[in-house]
């Protein structure tokens, strides 16, 4: 018997109070792996926040209808959907976007965080609360991303904002910041994806003391 | 209990309508995809076949045959391979072999090699390897311009047998740290020149085929 899941007290808290990778410590795999720069954490979160609202809305509108049980296999179906037409989008529209964020587009639905949001929907939720959930938890979840791609892309390769062009942006590439150093590779690698993740954890707890474990 | 029963009945309903929604939409998003992204597919290797191509090509308007090669020793491995010829209408201007170079130091290092006619290189670009970051990466031409040295060689500048990194005596540099990698870089090009020595012949004719094939109205 899985343990019934609290929800959390309000639609903003997954913001930062209850950030998924920060704090809850979901979404770890994307976070550490798919994260190398700047337009890669900004487009895995995106994404990752596009399939939440939608997942959430439709759980949202039609969960009243099922019985509780049924709820989180409805957001399951919603999300599968909605990540399956989002990769084929992708690979319609940016189409080397889609070759840069490879297995870690289609992994978005593996994401624990939004397996969570899954669950909470056994209890019941109003729609607006759920989406306006969503919408909070893809951001501070996309925040995290960008934030960690930008501090690995910066140490590791000594650039900001490279490869715009892969989100359809070719007249924004003169933001593309470059340093007069060709970076250190560790922080490309996995270690490297793991000491970011760890520092931006420290300071997290610095700012909140005593909050690390998921919010009751 | 008669009210459980509508919540099944109701949690079958939604469900079986969610599941068909579901596949309508992926059935529709397949299809307004699929041709785009084969679109994408055929420019991503047009625009790899243009940077292993004589620049002044790029202007002129050639038509590319599209060649499937069956496997042979100087192509590395065993596996058919494509291969491209293009053609300005009064013959062939340009070939593009994609050739394995199986040993490199971390497996196979795969090539597209572009040769003149008269078997001359016109540009060599790694397109798929997995050869070790900050080192036998320099073969990619984004990092390092060590692939165009081998432009505007031949068979014949350097002789066959000087095909070889300076480590063995030949004329090639070798990537500092990364001997294995620029010796099997070096070997599958010498190689894909050998090729084309001995079958530009045969890639003509079989490409002149198969642009006869494509002109047929009624394929």
């Amino acid at each position: 018997m899985i343990p019934p899941i609290d929800l959390p007290p309000a639609p903003a808290a997954p913001l930062w109070r209850a950030n998924w990778p920060l704090v809850q410590l979901l979404g770890i795999t994307p976070a550490l792996l798919g994260t190398t720069s700047v337009v890669e954490g900004l487009a895995l979160g995106v994404l990752t926040t596009l399939v939440l609202v939608a997942a959430n809305a439709v759980a949202g509108t039609l969960g009243a209808l099922v019985l509780p049980a049924a709820r989180a296999t409805l957001h399951l179906l919603a999300a599968v959907t909605a990540v399956t037409c989002l990769d084929w989008l992708v690979h319609a529209t940016l189409y080397d976007l889609h070759g840069a964020l490879g297995i870690y587009l289609p992994l978005i639905v593996a994401n624990g965080g939004l397996l969570m949001e899954a669950r909470s929907f056994e209890r019941g939720r109003a729609l607006g609360a759920a989406v306006a959930g969503a919408l909070f938890a893809g951001i501070g979840f996309t925040a995290v991303l960008t934030v960690l791609g930008a501090a690995r892309e910066l140490v590791g390769q000594g650039t900001l904002f490279a490869g715009l062009e892969l989100l359809g942006a070719e007249g924004a590439s003169w933001l593309t910041v470059r340093l007069p150093f060709d970076g250190a590779q560790i922080a490309l690698a996995p270690p490297g994806a793991l000491l970011g993740l760890g520092i931006l954890l420290a300071l997290r707890n610095r700012s909140a003391p005593g909050t690390t474990t998921a919010p009751r | 209990m008669a009210a459980r029963d509508g919540r099944v009945l109701g949690t079958v309903i939604v469900g079986a309508v969610a599941l068909a929604a579901a596949v309508a939409a992926m059935n529709t998003t397949y299809r307004w995809s699929r041709d785009r992204v084969a679109a994408h597919e055929r420019a991503a290797i047009v625009a790899r076949l243009d940077s292993v191509l004589d620049p002044a090509l790029r202007s002129r308007d050639v038509t590319t045959a599209r060649l499937t090669l069956d496997g042979d020793p100087l192509l590395g491995g065993a596996a058919p391979l494509d291969a491209f010829v293009m053609d300005d209408g009064r013959g062939p201007v340009a070939t593009v072999l994609t050739v394995v170079a199986p040993l490199g130091y971390n497996g196979p290092i795969q090539l597209l090699v572009g040769i003149s006619p008269q078997g001359v290189v016109t540009g060599i670009r790694a397109v798929r390897h997995r050869e070790t970051a900050g080192l036998g990466d320099a073969i990619d031409a984004g990092k390092s311009d060590w692939m165009l040295q081998f432009d505007a060689r031949a068979l014949v500048a350097p002789e066959p047998d000087r095909w070889a990194v300076r480590q063995d005596e030949g004329d090639f540099d070798a990537i500092a740290g990364a001997t294995v990698t620029s010796r099997a870089v070096v070997s599958a090009v010498k190689n894909a020149l050998l090729y084309f020595e001995r079958e530009r012949d045969a890639l003509y004719a079989a490409a002149a085929a198969e642009s006869e094939e494509d002109d047929d109205p009624t394929d």
